[in-house]
């Protein structure tokens, strides 16, 4: 009888060690995660400059955004052009390089080096970089199309080529973190079955076909919701290189939170715009566990 | 007829070549060589940067490309190191940047490990939940954070202190995911005859866990030093005081202070000192940086 109220406190005092353990972490976890998100969907219902006190409005802000902010509905616009451009490009260039790279030769240290390390250099550096080359006077670009005898573009004032600009520019900075990623799922494919294939005569178009990319197909479903995230939240590459112009043809989602919240400091507006974003976010995710599912349904 | 057997020539004739001794010990040289031309290629701009990183600002942008700097020169970085003016002090924020990094990194692993430890080897009421909550906010966008935390630095009266830098990239899950999934395929056999021997969690942890976690240690402190280095949006939201710069603030204001075209050399001198460290970090902890992506699907700690 005297065992149990031991073993009840043994088991209380060992959940309290574990909590320790978790403590430190959890602080920081409070504090810039958990707090953060449920204040900011608050704070999303009131209207508030950060310095007179804030006002609930109700849904005032989402009402204007949605039905009277033409805006959010061109950086809905821009934002989505830009996801459905670039995340092919995110997914052919990198699976290209990750094909190449998965191979012995000789310098593939250095080609993967060529290939890869550009995506953790510092976007500033990058994009100036490719801002100065395709300018209109002193670029790089509009020197050679010249010598060709080719009409000079005006590349960062174009409504139309500025967002191609800005695709590829992320598809040339990032392509090396999905080559990593793809990597990865390639080193996965046991090499057991390109040897049967081998084997049986099959060529390397149909080893490519038949083995690799079925075998990628769940990877390649990730690396695909990964990167629409990733380009949905795009901000430094437009934010640098065009500020949103021409004509707004080029501001992001993230590009016009960051400009409510910090230049004109609508507090309430930008924490709106961020579970709006949340929202369009959650429909893409939906669309990957839909296709999870399948594949999961096929395979067993 | 004729043209059928002069394709049927044709096709026995590569055949004949695809097979042939030749054509076996050439491809992989071709294809090396194709590769490292593509390779080139992709990583001109850098290469373009750099060379004329080290010429005179009067010849610096002038066209056509070359590649050899003719003549060459230090005199770009001497002005962009030794001289700073116009505001912008590379090497002060170089230092800042490195500070702030390294303090997060340091922020991280102490908070973290323990943290992964708890998740993946103690037993608590709760635990599963709190895992799938901690780790379900890894998916969301930093957007989502912006506003409501830099309100919560403002109470605090943190922003625009080195702190507002450091503290908040130490919330999300990140290292604790990636350090959890390498605890979990560690045996626990030296673990359990540790505690044999009596020791507690905490040396369990320091002592027996940490030394066969290592390379994730590494792994998940470059990512963070990296992604902090580079981090962009967040320093422009909470840092105004040029005197406490991050480098990605100090080069975006060399692109003002300095003219692009007519002071190109030192403009380029500085994005070179901000690449440079990258391309070095790289080469040799490339390993460490893949393992813990691949691990993730994620480099990002914020």
């Amino acid at each position: 009888m005297v065992a149990k109220p031991s073993v009840f406190w043994r088991s209380i005092i060992s959940d309290l060690k574990a909590y320790a353990f978790l403590a430190p972490y959890g602080f920081f976890f409070l504090v810039f995660i958990l707090i953060p998100l449920v204040y900011g969907f608050a704070l999303s219902f009131y209207s508030w400059d950060l310095f007179t006190p804030p006002e609930y409005v109700g849904l005032q802000n989402y009402d204007k955004l949605l039905f009277d902010d033409s805006r959010f509905w061109v950086a809905t616009q821009n934002t989505l052009i830009f996801v459905a451009e670039s995340v092919p490009l995110l997914i052919i260039v990198p699976l290209m390089f990750a094909l190449i790279l998965n191979r012995p030769f000789w310098g593939r240290t250095w080609a993967f080096i060529a290939f890869i390390s550009i995506s953790f250099m510092p976007s500033v550096a990058i994009i100036w970089m490719w801002r100065w080359m395709f300018d209109y006077h002193s670029g790089l670009v509009n020197f050679y199309l010249g010598e060709l005898g080719l009409p000079l573009q005006n590349w960062l004032t174009h409504p139309r080529l500025a967002m191609v600009l800005v695709v590829i520019i992320t598809t040339w900075w990032t392509s090396g973190f999905n080559t990593i990623l793809f990597l990865s799922g390639l080193q996965d494919i046991p090499n057991e079955l390109y040897e049967a294939a081998q084997v049986d005569g099959g060529s390397r178009l149909a080893q490519f076909r038949f083995i690799t990319l079925p075998m990628l197909r769940d990877k390649m479903i990730l690396i695909g919701a990964l990167t629409v995230m990733a380009s949905f939240k795009m901000f430094d590459q437009v934010y640098l290189l065009t500020a949103g112009g021409p004509m707004g043809k080029t501001r992001s989602l993230a590009q016009y939170l960051y400009e409510s919240g910090f230049r004109d400091f609508k507090i309430g507006k930008a924490s709106a715009i961020s579970w709006l974003m949340f929202l369009m976010i959650m429909i893409f995710a939906m669309f990957r566990v839909v296709l999870n599912w399948r594949s999961a349904r096929e395979s067993s | 007829m004729i043209a059928r057997t002069g394709l049927n020539r044709i096709r026995t004739g590569l055949k004949d070549f695809t097979t042939s001794n030749l054509w076996k010990r050439s491809r992989p040289i071709l294809f090396s060589v194709a590769v490292i031309a593509f390779a080139v290629l992709w990583f001109a701009p850098i290469l373009w940067i750099i060379s004329i990183s080290f010429r005179p600002n009067s010849v610096a942008a002038l066209y056509p490309v070359t590649w050899i700097p003719d003549p060459a020169t230090l005199e770009n970085y001497e002005t962009i190191l030794l001289h700073p003016s116009r505001g912008v002090n590379i090497v002060r924020s170089f230092g800042i940047s490195a500070f702030v990094c390294t303090a997060v990194v340091l922020g991280v692993l102490l908070v973290s490990t323990p943290a992964a430890y708890a998740f993946a080897r103690l037993k608590f009421r709760g635990r599963n939940v709190l895992f799938w909550l901690i780790v379900a906010t890894l998916a969301l966008p930093v957007q989502m954070f912006i506003v409501p935390v830099y309100v919560i630095l403002d109470r605090f009266e943190l922003v625009n202190k080195l702190a507002a830098l450091i503290l908040p990239p130490i919330g999300p899950a990140f290292a604790l995911f990636v350090l959890r999934q390498f605890m979990l395929a560690v045996s626990t056999e030296t673990e359990d005859a540790a505690r044999l021997d009596g020791c507690n969690q905490l040396q369990v942890l320091v002592y027996v866990v940490v030394p066969q976690i290592r390379p994730a240690l590494v792994s998940v402190a470059l990512i963070t030093f990296l992604n902090n280095w580079n981090d962009f949006l967040w320093p422009l939201i909470v840092i105004y005081d040029r005197d406490i710069y991050p480098l990605t603030l100090a080069l975006n204001d060399v692109r003002s202070a300095y003219h692009f075209t007519f002071e190109a050399g030192t403009v380029m001198a500085s994005f070179v000192v901000a690449v440079i460290p990258v391309v070095v970090l790289f080469y040799f902890a490339k390993n460490y940086l893949i393992r813990g992506i691949s691990l993730t699907g994620t480099g990002s700690t914020m």
